[in-house]
């Protein structure tokens, strides 16, 4: 392939990746973000795959075997973690507004400038070979695609170096999306999607050139194993062949579980970029499923490689490009390249853009805002001097890591490069874990232990590089420092028999734990890093609160503070983002003195764009601070805890008060209710018991009056006396029984029962009544009906009661009544049916109810108290039982009860 | 609850993809063609990743009813 066809080609590819980017934020300002699909974040992770794991991975795999996976694998099995360690950093950097892994460990202790500076200075140092590894792994792939054609000077077609102008290209591209505006969050939607979308392609790229090797050159997985297994080199690749290689790959796991999240540009998208703590729950599985999708091929490719070339003279590093070059497969050899140059480019870019904001925020403004010369050059221009400072940033960092490819990186294969990087980044390990999970860490611990640890990391992993490059002499790899046995840096105080990158990861880390432990544990710290390291530990706790109260005492001017807002935001926005602060915590901007919560404001909004340490230093030029506690800290925070757990304490109260509210309301409707019925009753009790008294009391008067009476009147008058009293003790005796029943008092005395028999004695006890009426009585009993438990004379008191009322309201010689029994599943139905005058449709229902013929003068008179059915029906219910009516006017009536015996 | 149970699922994948259970597949043996240590990291890789997409899909589910 023409080498201007593939540069035509990179730069068509570059200008892709700016229309991505571009229309990204095109949406965003429409309001349809991208970004807040998950889906986005979880690609957008995958930037951790560079163009190391899309050629040096295969590389890895031929002299390494499978060890190189331990990278994936540790990620994978932190993803589950990220649950509860990152998503705890992801909350504390968006209610402190960080926006860099510098940002976040100086913010923990204390805001301490000296951490911001030496976590940058360690980043730079760590990640610059890797950047300068992504272009070389551009430039070489760039030329073996251009040979391939016959075109030999490749190298020589410009003025110096391809790998040069690529550095330049992405420069441009990275000020362009990483620098366009200054903002408080520090995200970049347009280069977060040019990168998901890059992942995508990578993918891709790299699974097409594994199945083209793995099923159209050989013949799936097991033939590429089979011939592989023939070669002993090869073979010895299959398995882990002494104990050093299993702890070498236990190292290789931990170390890839810390880089994932701290690599400057795996903070970037995970922590800084991510607008939504859920998009976790989709990126926890599918980041992973990434990993394991780039990774099935590696090592079909990588033996398919060795097999192919087995003269040795293609270096495993471009086994993916050499492979589809090999067959003349010109499309797959420019889709691998491409996916290649994505791999490299999207590292490139993130990782330069977290590296500017770390420049810009942790070494330069700090310096700047400390030197009042500085202050009153750049008055009212900050904002731009941030942007200078960030592009002019990336631009060196581009070309240093071009300087640092030329000088040393040749000399290094891909992967032992990335491990150092991963090494470097290790050592925020302690400082962070242990900051977000142990108040006790401190800025004297954190400090020491990572400047030994970089010490130690930079003399067992760096060091040697340089050696291999001529800087320093070889002897001290053979011999150790000055000359000391126990100082040679691949074998330090005499440990041996684990790799390099092993060894000085162990060394470091250690080292760096113990350093953050012991000072940590015996020295003081001030009241702003307790103050931070509560705030950190318990975010969870103190989220809400943090918006809205003030941790900050002192003395300040609104007019000052917005002064330095001006400097970042302009006039108007400032002035637009004071007024909606102010007007949502009721605060009077137009006082003199700043509110407490208004400077925390300021000070959080400034830490978004120049860093907190930096924001620190600004908020204290022109305010003056007091000193203030943990005690009054966590207090503050406490009591606002508190009123927000007392509110809802207060609405869950309200809640209560108002359900209690209504069932009194309810219980009251039912007691007026009660009330009115037992009302109607008296009066009703009261006239029923008129009645009769009134008409003894008259006969009892005539009879007084007239003493000479004929003897037959006076027996005819006495005679109604005794049955009117008769009357009225009855009645009286059924009032104080349906009390009885109503209250709950009356109790069933149950015995076993025959119906059959309870139906015999009622019939016995009214036979005399119904012959002088000339009433017939029909009996049907069931012969099946089973005995059961009930109160026997209570059932004989309703049955005699129904047949009671039968009679009364049958006509005297033609009535007729029939009484039957009737067992069905596990009832017994009793009914008595005459042919009297019937019931009206409307009333079969009252007619249970007290004294209802007594209501309803409609009705023929009552023959009795009226409390006959209703007392009846009391019993039924006791029983567990029913009673009702059927009846037609006219026709007669038929009253059914139930009950059941099982 | 999650985060307990991704707590777990962690530690016991770290063990499962390390010394000594990674040893037992360490024979140089081949199932059904394929390197037996090649194919139990990848099995095993699969089995991480299907059980954190379990664990997350049950407790929001979980979640959601307690909402």
């Amino acid at each position: 392939m023409n080498s201007v066809v593939l540069i035509m080609v990179s730069l068509l590819y570059l200008a892709f990746l700016f229309g991505v980017a571009y229309w990204a934020e095109k949406q965003s300002e429409k309001g349809k973000s991208l970004v807040t699909n998950p889906y986005i974040y979880a690609l957008s992770l995958a930037v951790y795959c560079t163009a190391w794991t899309f050629y040096g991975s295969v590389g890895r795999a031929v002299s390494n075997g499978i060890e190189f996976l331990a990278v994936f694998v540790g990620p994978t099995i932190m993803m589950p973690l990220w649950w509860i360690v990152l998503r705890k950093i992801i909350r504390i950097c968006k209610v402190q507004r960080i926006t860099s892994i510098a940002d976040f460990i100086s913010s923990r202790y204390g805001k301490s400038a000296t951490l911001g500076v030496l976590v940058t200075l360690v980043c730079i140092l760590g990640v610059l070979p890797y950047i300068a590894i992504q272009l070389k792994a551009i430039s070489s792939s760039f030329l073996i695609v251009a040979r391939s054609s016959g075109d030999q000077n490749a190298d020589k077609l410009f003025w110096g170096d391809l790998a040069f102008y690529i550095a330049v290209v992405l420069s441009v591209f990275t000020i362009i999306f990483g620098t366009r505006k200054i903002d408080s969050t520090e995200r970049h939607e347009g280069m977060v999607t040019a990168i998901a979308a890059e992942s995508i392609i990578k993918l891709m790229a790299f699974v097409t050139t594994g199945i083209f090797v793995t099923y159209i050159i050989f013949d799936g997985f097991g033939d590429i194993f089979q011939k592989a297994y023939q070669i002993p080199d090869l073979r010895k690749t299959f398995i882990f062949n002494n104990d050093g290689d299993f702890s070498g790959w236990f190292w290789h796991i931990f170390l890839s579980m810390a880089a994932v999240m701290f690599l400057p540009r795996q903070f970037q998208v995970a922590v800084v970029e991510n607008v939504n703590e859920k998009h976790l729950n989709k990126a926890m599985w599918l980041f992973p499923l990434y990993m394991l999708l780039i990774n099935i091929f590696v090592i079909p490719t990588a033996l398919g490689g060795e097999l192919i070339f087995s003269n040795h003279t293609v270096n495993p590093d471009n086994y993916v490009l050499a492979i589809p070059l090999k067959y003349n497969q010109k499309f797959l050899t420019l889709f691998t390249y491409i996916g290649g140059f994505s791999a490299a480019t999207s590292m490139i870019i993130v990782e330069t853009i977290a590296l500017s904001v770390m420049i810009s925020n942790n070494l330069v403004m700090p310096v700047v805002l400390k030197s009042k010369r500085m202050q009153e050059r750049f008055k009212g221009n900050l904002s731009n001097l941030v942007n200078n400072i960030r592009r002019t940033s990336i631009v060196l960092i581009i070309l240093l890591a071009y300087l640092y490819y030329k000088t040393i990186a040749e000399h290094y294969s891909l992967v032992s490069i990335g491990m150092v990087s991963f090494t470097a980044v290790i050592q925020f390990t302690p400082a962070i874990i242990g900051g977000i999970f142990w108040k006790g860490g401190n800025r004297k611990g954190a400090l020491i232990g990572l400047i030994v640890g970089s010490l130690i990391w930079f003399f067992t992993l760096v060091l040697p590089s340089m050696v291999g490059a001529g800087i320093f002499p070889k002897s001290i790899i053979d011999n150790g420092l000055f000359g000391i046995e126990v100082l040679k840096p691949f074998s330090l105080f005499g440990l041996k028999g684990m790799d390099n990158v092993s060894h000085g990861m162990f060394w470091s880390l250690l080292f760096n734990l113990s350093c953050y432990l012991y000072f940590s544990l015996n020295s003081k710290e001030s009241s702003i890093e307790h103050n931070q390291a509560v705030i950190f530990v318990d975010i969870f706790k103190y989220s809400e609160q943090l918006e809205t109260s003030s941790i900050w005492r002192g003395t300040a001017y609104v007019a000052d503070i917005q002064i330095l807002l001006n400097n970042f935001f302009g006039e108007k926005r400032s002035d637009k983002i004071l007024k909606l602060f102010a007007q949502k915590h009721r605060i009077n901007l137009n006082s003199e003195k700043a509110d407490p919560l208004l400077v925390t404001y300021a000070e959080k909004l400034l830490a978004g764009v120049v860093g907190t340490a930096s924001a620190r230093i600004m908020i204290s030029s022109v305010s003056k601070e007091e000193k203030i506690s943990t005690e009054e800290v966590i207090s503050i925070l406490k009591s606002s805890q508190e009123l927000l757990s007392a509110n809802k304490s207060l609405k869950r109260k309200s809640v209560e008060l108002e359900r209690a509210t209504s069932e009194l309301k309810d219980a009251n409707e039912i007691l007026k209710r009660t009330d009115k019925l037992k009302d109607d009753f008296l009066s009703t009790v009261a006239h029923e018991i008129r009645t009769p008294l009134t008409s003894i009391r008259a006969l009892s008067e005539i009879v007084y009056d007239n003493p000479d009476m004929e003897i037959e009147e006076r027996e005819h008058f006495l005679g109604t006396v005794v049955k009117e009293s008769d009357r009225l003790s009855r009645l009286i005796n059924q009032v104080l029984d349906l009390e009885k029943y109503e209250s709950g008092k009356q109790k069933l005395v149950k015995e076993e029962v025959d119906m059959q028999d309870i139906i015999k004695d009622s019939i016995d006890t009214l036979f005399q009544q119904m012959k002088e009426k000339g009433i017939k009585i029909v009996f049907i009993p069931d012969r099946f009906a089973p005995r059961f438990e009930a109160d026997r004379d209570k059932l004989v008191q309703v049955v005699v009661n129904l047949l009671s009322n039968a009679i009364k309201f049958c006509e005297p010689q033609k009535g007729e009544i029939i009484i039957a029994t009737h067992y069905v599943e596990g009832c017994i139905y009793t009914s008595v049916q005459d042919n009297g005058v019937g019931i009206d449709k409307n009333y079969q229902r009252l007619i249970f109810d007290k004294f209802f013929q007594a209501e309803d003068q409609t009705i023929k008179k009552p023959k009795g108290s009226g409390l006959g059915l209703a007392i009846s029906k009391k019993i039924i219910e006791l029983h567990n039982g029913q009673i009702w009516v059927e009846s037609e006017v006219k026709r007669g009536s038929k009253f059914t009860f139930m009950i059941s015996v099982v | 609850m999650k985060d307990q149970k991704l707590l777990i699922v962690s530690g016991l994948f770290l063990i499962l993809f390390n010394f000594p259970v990674l040893s037992i597949f360490n024979n140089g043996g081949t199932i059904n063609g394929i390197p037996s240590l090649y194919l139990y990291i990848f099995v095993v890789w699969v089995l991480l990743i299907a059980t954190i997409f379990r664990v997350i899909k049950k407790e929001s589910k979980e979640n959601q009813k307690d909402e």
